[in-house]
């Protein structure tokens, strides 16, 4: 009789402490979700913000740029004050000067991204930053498009590992090959790297680009795999479903 | 002759208009620094051309070049943008030239001394911009069979060691198959396997 009394005291301890403990699994588990969720919108939030300033720096720098050399050019042309010599070296200064702020108005926010042409934008930021040591190779085999704000941060996070690439690499060139497998677009960056100490520290996220890239990345539920092998680092962004 | 000068920029408007009558001295000039007054303007006037830049402060960049092509009115984008597609968009609505502000002044002189019979024109800058973002041409590369599976290997990030292991040579002749295979194609590792990537793509 005794034993039947201590069972059901027993049973009526454990079924409350029970329940009390895996409400509070599921409320800590509900925190935890809730709590991703907001940081992920935050950070959508936060990069949406960041891009929409450097639109409009951008905007407002290549609204600068015509309404001061316009005038200049045709002050050069049709005033007699320059001879035909003359002419054409102060022509080749003004669009020395339109080109060196159009790139710099580019690297802020190229205008091809407001139009959601990723692959144009990339060709173009390969043409600026390829350099007289350092050559960028870029093939983009893709068929279907991308959504305007998914392709600024495609290309940031290439545009950032291209910078690493030729700061931290030294290599003479670099190959980027951009392909279409259904809706996931796979990016291949290689390159030569030859770290000090034989060491790389290719995992390592603590410079402010990495950083950024990883940011990214987790927006947008992407993949990235480093290797490094005989001194050829390759990596590869896998963008899963990204094609509309 | 009547013009309209479509831009937002005050100082463009007039160093456009000076350079169009050192032209055409007896030309009418009207001006808008937006596209709805350009709109207006073009619903209760006719012009023989329209030299407009691309809206983009509205959600349409071509307005008053597709109301240009609706009104059967010459149409000249000039534009501090030379994005292809622009280019394209200008080209499907028939414009007769698209000139870039950081283009060549003589470009445009040329584009406005020629409006009458100019067709499709693409001043040198805008070609030479959107030249250069063409995907390169990119040659096959120059392997054989056994190289070829070298380099399947090798994207893969397989080790060199390994490689050499699973075909049964020396490390030293695998370094000299990749070193023939870099001479033979006259680029290095990277750039080959770039190659052989695009090849393969394309095959």
């Amino acid at each position: 009789m005794n034993d039947h009394k201590s069972n059901f005291e027993f049973i009526l301890l454990v079924i409350p402490l029970g329940i009390i403990t895996f409400t509070g699994f599921m409320l800590i588990y509900y925190h935890r979700i809730r709590s991703l969720k907001l940081q992920k919108k935050l950070k959508e939030r936060f990069f949406h913000e960041v891009e929409s300033e450097k639109i409009k720096i951008s905007r407002e720098l290549h609204d600068a740029i015509a309404p001061f050399t316009l005038p200049l050019k045709e002050f050069i042309v049709n005033d007699g004050t320059f001879n035909s010599e003359n002419k054409n070296n102060w022509l080749q200064e003004v669009n020395k000067f339109e080109t060196y702020l159009t790139q710099i108005n580019e690297n802020i926010f190229p205008a091809e991204l407001l139009e959601g042409d990723l692959f144009e934008a990339l060709q173009k930021l390969k043409n600026r930053l390829s350099t007289a040591s350092t050559k960028i190779e870029i093939h983009s085999d893709i068929y279907d498009t991308i959504t305007k704000s998914n392709s600024v941060q495609v290309y940031r996070i290439i545009q950032e590992s291209l910078i690493n690439a030729i700061k931290h690499s030294g290599t003479p060139l670099i190959s980027v090959i951009n392909s279409q497998t259904e809706k996931d677009l796979t990016c291949l960056i290689t390159y030569e790297y030859f770290p000090e100490n034989n060491e790389p520290d290719i995992n390592k996220i603590h410079r402010r680009g990495q950083k950024i890239i990883k940011h990214r990345l987790e927006l947008l539920s992407a993949k990235h795999d480093i290797k490094f092998t005989d001194n050829i680092k390759s990596e590869k962004f896998i963008f899963k479903d990204i094609f509309i | 002759m009547k013009v309209l000068i479509v831009e937002d920029h005050p100082i463009i408007i007039n160093t456009l208009s000076k350079i169009f009558l050192d032209i055409y001295p007896d030309a009418l000039i009207k001006s808008s620094t937006n596209t709805e007054d350009a709109v207006k303007d073009l619903q209760s006037n006719t012009f023989d051309l329209i030299i407009s830049d691309l809206d983009f402060d509205g959600e349409k960049r071509f307005t008053v070049a597709e109301l240009a092509k609706k009104h059967q009115i010459k149409c000249i984008i000039y534009s501090g943008h030379y994005n292809k597609a622009f280019i394209k968009k200008a080209m499907e609505l028939d414009v007769i030239g698209f000139v870039s502000k950081l283009g060549n002044i003589y470009d445009l002189q040329y584009a406005l001394k020629n409006y009458q019979t100019l067709r499709n024109y693409i001043c040198k800058f805008c070609e030479s911009q959107n030249h250069q973002t063409n995907n390169n041409e990119i040659l096959p590369p120059d392997i054989t069979g056994i190289e070829e599976h070298i380099l399947d290997l090798l994207l893969i990030q397989k080790p060199r060691k390994e490689i050499a292991k699973g075909l049964d040579i020396t490390a030293g002749s695998l370094n000299t198959y990749i070193n023939r295979m870099t001479a033979k194609n006259n680029c290095n590792l990277v750039g080959l396997i770039h190659r052989y990537i695009v090849w393969k793509k394309n095959k």
